[in-house]
């Protein structure tokens, strides 16, 4: 037989045991007498616990109760119920709570995870490198090969447009920056026609300001048209002659004439060589082109590359030669093969030699002369040697003949006999020897 | 008049509602009223708890002064002695930890002896119930102060167990358990004493 439970002898005693649980205890009760001490001692003892911990202090004590819990109330600083209500008290008596402190910390730290978490998961954007307008460009698809276009300076691209490329890409001209390398990406792999039909290579300038087409190795670049033959010149009329700014790559059937044995890729200097006439106001037309048939062809032909050619007008007063002969044609190249120094002080006593013979005054002349013989300075012995001794000597000889002086005389004498000295007979010799006499004659006249 | 304790420490809802009500309000009448009405209640919960009548006093005032503070966060309609003998259950927790730390020695308790032992008419019968209580007083003593609280509401206040779970804060059925532990605990502790239970 099962006794009943403390907590059922507990909830007995207490009264809270209702229903089936209480008449279930009550019939145990009656039949077991041991639970029936059990709750009956259980009963004293609360009876005896209650007496034990009840106190009276007495009505006296009671009576001012009130009036010293006012008092203390007082004392405390309270001034009534409403000054502690809620909403109406200060922040720092809301964080008196502890669960509202805790509160606060515990969003404090979730504000400040999410911060973190934002921070290290946060992406960075990383710059653009790219061009966009330029993607857009290179994404273009060349048009089918066209007729091809004259190459002009003034020739602008069309509007950049998905699937057509613009029909020209001049050398010259002004045009976008963003154009240009877009330009060059047009050329595909295997299309080299059809940007030469097109007109557009890659050109640059080189040290003299001449715009020097690049070209592939293998492919040939075509010779830029002749110049159309100058108007006979009046006696003192200022001639301009036409300056290619640019080469033009050559077509595949082109290709072959021009490596065709025999073939002349560049009209040569031709004619007789008109003797110097001494003094006279014409000798100075005829002697720039004695010097441009005669002494410089010859000696450069063998080097000579088909459109490297400078074509410079000759302002000389005198009387008027038939034809072009008045132009003086000088060669960019003819020095690529000297050092580096040497080769710069040429190629700038030809560039002063070719002002001269524009401007034709003795001061240039002087100048031409003075950088020839820097040139001459840095060279060793040699045919080019020969060659930049006999320009010095023309220089010097235009010099005199542009304004006769003692000095310009000496000069010219010393710059002729210093040619002649290791000239090898021929026409330049020839040409120094008249040049000599004519000097010669000058002085004595004067 | 002596009133029954058990019997004064409620209050008519709508007159209990009404009060709290003023209180909140500031009116301090209405809250001399409260504590009037509930002082004696207080106080028996207080000394149950303490076995000490300085004690007591100092936790009864203390318990409404608290309330006072308290009032503008009482929920109107709840009943209010629950409210209260909680407040005088947590002072008493801290008055059991404060004293824990630093036990105080007091001759309260033997004021108290020799003023029970002024009531009676025969000497040695006042001698016997004097032993008991001191007996049953000390075995209670060495409850921990959960089971103090739950039998000092139980069998000396006579609260219902939804009162005392208010009062305590925990759910009724922890109150039956508890109760139940407690009171063994007491029986269990007053044989190991020595001495027949009361």
């Amino acid at each position: 037989m099962s006794h009943l439970s403390d907590d059922r002898l507990s909830e007995l005693a207490d009264g809270v045991l209702e229903g089936s649980a209480r008449a279930a205890a009550e019939r145990h009760l009656e039949g077991c007498a041991r639970c029936r001490e059990a709750l009956a001692a259980l009963a004293a003892q609360d009876e005896a616990l209650r007496s034990a911990l009840e106190h009276d202090p007495g009505e006296a004590y009671f009576e001012s109760f009130a009036g010293r819990v006012r008092a203390r109330m007082r004392a405390a600083g309270l001034r009534g119920a409403q000054a502690r209500m809620p909403g109406i008290r200060g922040l720092a008596y809301w964080f008196r709570s502890p669960p509202r402190l805790a509160l606060v910390g515990a969003v404090a730290t979730v504000v400040v995870g999410v911060g973190i978490v934002m921070v290290a998961t946060r992406e960075v954007r990383m710059p653009v490198l790219r061009e966009p307008a330029l993607e857009r460009r290179v994404e273009q698809q060349a048009p089918p090969p066209g007729p091809p276009t004259q190459p002009s300076s003034e020739a602008v691209a069309p509007p950049a447009a998905k699937g057509s490329a613009p029909a020209t890409a001049p050398v010259a001209g002004a045009r976008p920056p963003a154009e240009a390398p877009a330009e060059k990406e047009q050329v595909a792999p295997g299309s080299a026609s059809r940007a030469t039909a097109s007109g557009a290579h890659e050109v640059r300038r080189n040290e003299l300001g001449e715009d020097v087409p690049v070209s592939r190795p293998g492919e040939f670049v075509r010779r830029p048209p002749p110049a159309a033959p100058a108007p006979p010149a009046e006696p003192g009329q200022t001639v301009y002659a036409r300056r290619p700014r640019y080469a033009e790559p050559l077509k595949s059937a082109e290709r072959l004439e021009a490596v065709t044995p025999g073939a002349q890729p560049a009209p040569a200097v031709s004619g007789p060589s008109p003797e110097p006439t001494g003094g006279g106001p014409g000798e100075s037309a005829a002697l720039s082109d004695e010097v441009a048939k005669s002494a410089p062809a010859p000696a450069l032909a063998p080097e000579a590359r088909a459109g490297k050619a400078r074509v410079v007008a000759d302002r000389t007063s005198g009387p008027a030669e038939p034809g072009p002969a008045r132009l003086v044609r000088v060669r960019a190249d003819a020095f690529d093969a000297l050092p580096t120094q040497p080769r710069m002080l040429a190629r700038n006593a030809l560039r002063l030699t070719a002002l001269a013979a524009t401007i034709g005054t003795a001061p240039a002349w002087d100048s031409a002369a003075a950088e020839w013989e820097r040139a001459l300075e840095s060279m060793e012995a040699g045919p080019l040697e020969r060659d930049i001794r006999f320009r010095l000597a023309h220089a010097r000889m235009m010099a005199w003949r542009g304004g006769a002086t003692e000095r310009r005389t000496t000069r010219a004498a010393e710059a002729l006999d210093a040619f002649l000295a290791q000239a090898p007979p021929g026409a330049q010799r020839d040409s120094a020897l008249a040049w000599r006499a004519a000097l010669k004659a000058g002085t004595a006249e004067r | 008049m002596k009133t029954d304790p058990r019997r004064s420490s409620a209050l008519e809802p709508d007159r209990e509602a009404s009060l709290v009500r003023a209180a909140q309000g500031g009116d301090e009448a209405a809250f001399t009223e409260i504590v009037r009405h509930f002082q004696r209640a207080v106080y028996r919960v207080a000394y149950a708890l303490t076995r000490n009548a300085s004690d007591a006093d100092d936790l009864a005032q203390e318990t409404f002064v608290r309330a006072y503070q308290a009032i503008g966060r009482f929920r109107v309609g709840e009943p209010l002695y629950p409210w209260l003998s909680r407040i005088t259950v947590n002072l008493a927790y801290s008055l059991f930890r404060r004293r824990r730390r630093r036990p105080e020695t007091s001759i309260e308790p033997l004021v108290e002896a020799g003023r029970q032992w002024a009531g009676g008419d025969d000497p040695a019968e006042r001698a016997a119930e004097a032993e008991r209580h001191e007996r049953l007083t000390q075995a209670f003593a060495e409850l921990s102060p959960e089971h103090q609280a739950v039998l000092t509401l139980r069998v000396v206040e006579d609260l219902s167990y939804d009162d005392i779970a208010r009062s305590l804060g925990v759910p009724a059925g922890t109150v039956m358990s508890r109760l139940s532990r407690a009171r063994a605990e007491l029986r269990a502790r007053l044989r190991r004493r020595g001495g027949e239970e009361p």
